[in-house]
């Protein structure tokens, strides 16, 4: 979907349509807070069976709304249209564990991270050995080296073999600094969504790095591979806002801390997990 | 949008003009190929539908043809695209190097497209031009090829150049596929991205979504132009001969 | 001889032919007139197969071109498992006498063209004789036609060849000619009509008159024996009409045998050695110019001199 939209997008502002970017209107009692949100990563965010989207980030934002008093209305977007629309509008925000990265926080503020995304592998039962592992069972990255490594596209663990095959740009000095497992013949392929990573298991693929809950679901039931937690350090989602909104992030920031202190988020996860993808 | 914001977005498209540069490549090369493999079915195709339906062979043959050009024309690309990396090109597509797959799929495409402008060229030559051939005692094929497809072509240029630029923009629907190519060390292999999936990508990894499509879209655009060039160049040249 | 033999031909439900038979014999002049829709043209087209009979046959110079019509071969007819069946329960007014074989078979062969009663499927023999008919007297078309020089309203030159290249192409395509041999022919052609200044020009530049003059030297480039000219000053503007037609008059003066399907009346009457008259998908009359337009029997004939001649 999320091309898809994405041509389409082109298409409409090449035509020199400005009609798509009013997304938001002023309602009279409450004020309206629009969530951007992209179904297509359980338990974030994902239609259920009514084909409704729903999701930890879905009830984080009505939450909010409660606590804030805003109006809350979603949509479900491309993943990459959540930052046009939020960069278009103050008044909107992206909910869909969303990764804290420096250039995306370059584009627009991020509230306090909200939760952390523990990355697991699915591997097969050959590389599950004491020397691949840390003392307290987790996969190390070494062991990936040479791997072909399938991954769900724009998400964390995405991002993180990207960087550990790439390597990455310091930001100060712009020097290259050395992946962990780069050169080793190691590289990452994006599929589109967990399943088709699955699919590609033992043939385009060698093992498969993405969140734990679908890692579960995908390498669970499947014969002679593990699913292993990776030894990296988490990466945080965070509600993304437009780079004028620092009202609004205050806000937001302070009734996350209250919903994180009293469990509320745990709870949310909790109540989702049983929907994968 | 700050001034200062403006130039880094600049800058972060200018650091990946590296990956745009290969993801043209990637782009240029799927559409070549593609539109060798569309102009020689579109060749085999049209001489089929315009042969004389002399026997049972011929006639089921064009059915055959009739048939796929009506599917191919009453679908849309991406759907043709999804269908054929995973149910016909299977074993290629979940192999290292896949790339064969969109250039087979958007060949076979454009194929049917082809076939269609080359017949409508051979049937806009007035059929007089044909019966004075073949009333001189030459056979249809003789005159076909002496007679009618060099006046065919004087119709037919102009509009596959324009298939090969429409062909060129919907090459973009790759983007939903994961394009390999078995690159790098050892038995490594590396994801190509086309214009539109890198454009999409850094755009997603960087929240300047927008900055990165219309990036996108200015490269199509430029290609899109110079290939315009070229039509015009070569329909000038046409209409000098016209002429004489 | 150009032998047509009862010549139908359709065009989905309409019948532009019926049942149309005529010789032509070489030295003839045949202008075929009539009123528009009466079938002159394609009974024309049908003489080179440029247009494919829907039944009965036409004979070139004793050659078969189109296929086997087995209506027209009572031998044909007889070997059909229809004959057989319709002989068999038909032979006990044999035995009870009075009929002879010979004359129970002409009768039967005779209802069966009638009611056109032969199917698909009428067995082996039936099949062996059509195939063994058509292996002796079939000739390919394309060679036949090499023999027929065609002429059309629209005049029909190749649009991407210059003059002298449209009156080259057939004789050295089909290796009739060299090159040179093909070249010093064409020219004289030119020559003799006086155009030889636009032997490299192509032929959008040039005037009605002077495009039908060069097809019919073209069509002269193949040295036939027989020229169909279809309508072939219909298209012209008036002052170019006497030109054509005077390129025809010195053709049939040199002896070629034609069929002119044509308007110009005063042509016919002058030129033509013999006239059909088409009506209504049938020759309704047939003779000379002197008895078609002196003495016309038949009324339609009647009725549409009077409309076209002055």
């Amino acid at each position: 979907m999320k091309k898809l939209l994405a041509v389409i997008f082109s298409a409409c502002l090449l035509a020199g349509s400005t009609v798509a970017f009013t997304s938001c209107g002023k309602n009279n009692d409450k004020e309206t807070l629009t969530v951007y949100t992209n179904a297509a990563f359980a338990p974030w965010e994902y239609m259920n069976d009514d084909g409704e989207v729903a999701g930890v980030d879905v009830d984080i934002a009505n939450e909010l709304g409660d606590i804030l008093g805003y109006n809350v209305v979603v949509r479900d977007v491309s993943f990459g249209s959540i930052f046009t629309n939020v960069q278009n509008d103050e008044m909107a925000i992206g909910a869909a564990g969303i990764t804290i990265t420096p250039d995306r926080q370059a584009s627009g503020l991020f509230s306090i991270e909200y939760a952390t995304s523990t990355q697991y592998a699915i591997i097969p039962e050959s590389m599950n050995t004491a020397e691949n592992k840390t003392q307290d069972g987790k996969l190390l990255l070494s062991a990936l080296a040479g791997k072909k490594i399938g991954t769900q596209e724009s998400t964390t663990g995405s991002i993180l073999m990207s960087d550990a095959v790439n390597g990455t740009t310091d930001e100060e000095s712009g020097e290259h600094v050395k992946g962990e497992i780069e050169g080793t013949g190691a590289s990452v392929i994006e599929y589109r969504n967990a399943i088709l990573a699955g699919q590609n298991l033992g043939g385009q693929i060698d093992v498969v790095v993405i969140d734990k809950l679908p890692a579960q679901s995908i390498g669970g039931d499947k014969t002679g591979y593990v699913v292993i937690e990776l030894d990296a350090e988490p990466e945080s989602y965070g509600i993304y806002m437009n780079k004028n909104a620092t009202e609004l992030k205050a806000k937001i920031d302070a009734a996350l801390e209250v919903m994180i202190d009293n469990g509320v988020i745990d709870y949310f996860v909790l109540k989702h997990s049983g929907s994968i993808i | 949008m700050p001034a200062d914001t403006e130039r880094n977005v600049f800058e972060m498209l200018l650091n990946d003009a590296n990956q745009f540069g290969m993801a043209l490549l990637v782009t240029l090369m799927i559409a070549a190929v593609a539109i060798v493999i569309g102009l020689l079915i579109g060749v085999v195709c049209a001489a089929v539908r315009i042969a004389p339906k002399t026997n049972i062979f011929v006639r089921v043959l064009d059915k055959i043809v009739e048939l796929y050009i009506t599917v191919i024309r009453g679908t849309p690309t991406l759907l043709q695209l999804l269908i054929i990396a995973n149910i016909v090109l299977i074993t290629i597509y979940s192999s290292n190097a896949n790339i064969f797959v969109p250039m087979f799929a958007f060949g076979v495409n454009s194929g049917a497209y082809m076939a269609e402008i080359f017949r409508s060229g051979f049937n806009s030559v007035d059929r007089g031009q044909l019966e004075a051939g073949r009333s001189l005692g030459l056979s249809w094929f003789a005159t076909t090829r002496t007679i009618i497809i060099p006046q065919a072509v004087k119709t037919v240029v102009p509009t596959i150049f324009n298939e090969i630029i429409i062909l060129v923009k919907e090459t973009s629907v790759v983007s939903y596929l994961s394009i390999l190519m078995p690159w790098g060390e050892g038995n490594s292999v590396m994801q190509v991205y086309d214009l539109l999936g890198i454009a999409d990508k850094r755009g997603q990894a960087t929240g300047e979504w927008m900055a990165y499509l219309i990036t996108a879209a200015l490269i199509y655009l430029v290609v899109v132009l110079l290939l315009t060039l070229v039509q015009k160049i070569i329909e000038r040249r046409f209409s000098i001969s016209d002429r004489r | 001889m150009i032998d047509v033999r009862n010549l139908y031909k359709n065009f989905g439900d309409v019948k532009v032919l019926k049942a149309v038979s005529v010789s032509i014999e070489k030295g003839e002049k045949v202008a075929i007139i009539g009123p528009s829709g009466s079938g002159k043209s394609t009974l024309l087209r049908c003489m080179n197969l440029l247009e494919e009979p829907t039944y009965g046959e036409v004979w070139i110079n004793d050659k078969l071109i189109t296929p086997v019509d087995p209506y027209l071969h009572p031998e044909i007819i007889q070997s059909s498992r229809t004959f057989k069946k319709m002989f068999e329960t038909r032979a006990n007014a044999l035995n009870e006498g009075g009929m002879s074989e010979e004359k129970l078979s002409a009768q039967i062969v005779a209802e069966i063209k009638k009611d056109d009663l032969l199917r698909r499927f009428e067995g082996a023999e039936y099949r062996k004789k059509i195939r063994e008919l058509h292996a002796a007297y079939s000739e390919n078309v394309d060679k036949v036609r090499r023999g027929i020089g065609m002429v059309f309203q629209h005049f029909n030159l190749f649009n991407n060849k210059t003059v002298i290249e449209n009156l080259m192409l057939a004789p050295t395509l089909l290796k009739l000619e060299s090159k040179e041999e093909a070249r010093e022919h064409a020219m004289r052609m030119l020559r003799r009509i006086g155009l030889e200044d636009k032997a490299d020009v192509y032929p959008s530049t040039l005037s009605g008159g002077q495009k039908q003059r060069i097809a019919i030297v073209r069509a002269l480039c193949m040295n036939p024996e027989y020229m169909l000219f279809d309508e072939p000053t219909s298209a012209l503007d008036p002052e170019m009409v006497g030109e054509v037609l005077q390129l025809m008059k010195e053709l049939a003066d040199d002896g070629m045998t034609m069929v002119i399907v044509t308007h110009e009346m005063g042509f016919a009457r002058e030129v033509a050695t013999r006239v059909l008259f088409m009506d209504d998908g049938k020759i309704a009359e047939d003779g000379t110019p002197e008895e078609v337009f002196g003495a016309p029997k038949n009324a339609r004939l009647k009725e549409f001199l009077s409309k076209v001649l002055p």
